[in-house]
């Protein structure tokens, strides 16, 4: 009898921490979504880095004192979620940005003339508007 | 940004690879003070070396965000390309290079 009931207070704390380490784990990717504003936070995804090393070291004491299998997958897939976000964060989301930084490394590196509509349809050349002084060009994305 | 440019006599010019109607939306709705032209083609985005291709949501090819900032003669005095895909510009970092001019 007693040590049945020791077994499964143990096993159920150990849960616990498995289960609180898993959340914090889950959470990280959201932590990094609502630090976009901070360019810093945005850069290195440091607040998402946190949570996954606070959840990786719940999920791991819960594997250590747990031993069952239950406990190493939770351990398993926090291990997943850090890792998908070092690829998505740093990996994935990469983007081909060599040819433009060749392109302009020289210092005496000039702007190719182009002539393109705007949104009204009129043609705008580059060559005219920087008659009238310097441009701020700002190439984007798009919207989608 | 825009007014310490524009006291310089500058302009910002938007290059997007929408069509014009497309533009006209992010214009309107968004209440912009500049210009967006269309690069529909690419040739533009490509010359620059900023063409991402299949980066678009369904597989086209799209520009990397940057910012060049020309003076007069078309020469680069500062700019900007994005490495990653949640990569921005600074505003204070475009204020000093205007500032700079």
């Amino acid at each position: 009898m007693h040590w049945k009931l020791h077994w499964s207070e143990r096993y159920r704390g150990a849960m616990k921490s498995s289960w609180i380490g898993l959340l914090l784990c889950l959470a990280a990717p959201v932590a990094w979504i609502a630090t976009l504003d901070q360019p810093f936070l945005r850069r290195t995804g440091l607040a998402a880095f946190v949570l996954c090393a606070l959840g990786l070291a719940l999920l791991w004491q819960g594997k250590t004192k747990d031993g069952r299998k239950r406990s190493s997958v939770m351990l398993g897939l926090g291990a997943a979620v850090t890792l998908l976000l070092v690829l998505g964060g740093f990996v994935l989301t990469r983007l081909p940005a060599a040819g433009f930084s060749q392109r302009f490394a020289s210092q005496d590196a000039k702007a190719q003339a182009f002539e393109l509509p705007d949104q009204t349809g009129q043609s705008v050349a580059l060559s005219g508007v920087l008659e009238k002084g310097p441009v701020l060009l700002v190439f984007y994305r798009g919207s989608w | 940004m825009q007014a310490e440019l524009e006291k310089r006599g500058g302009t910002i010019l938007a290059i997007s690879v929408d069509t014009p109607a497309e533009n006209l939306q992010v214009v309107q709705s968004q209440k912009l003070g500049f210009r967006i032209l269309s690069d529909q083609s690419r040739a533009v985005t490509s010359s620059y070396g900023l063409l991402h291709e299949g980066g678009g949501p369904d597989g086209g090819d799209i520009p990397v965000p940057a910012m060049l900032l020309l003076r007069s003669d078309a020469s680069v005095t500062w700019k900007h390309v994005s490495k990653m895909v949640v990569d921005r510009v600074d505003p204070s970092d475009v204020v000093a290079a205007v500032r700079a001019l």
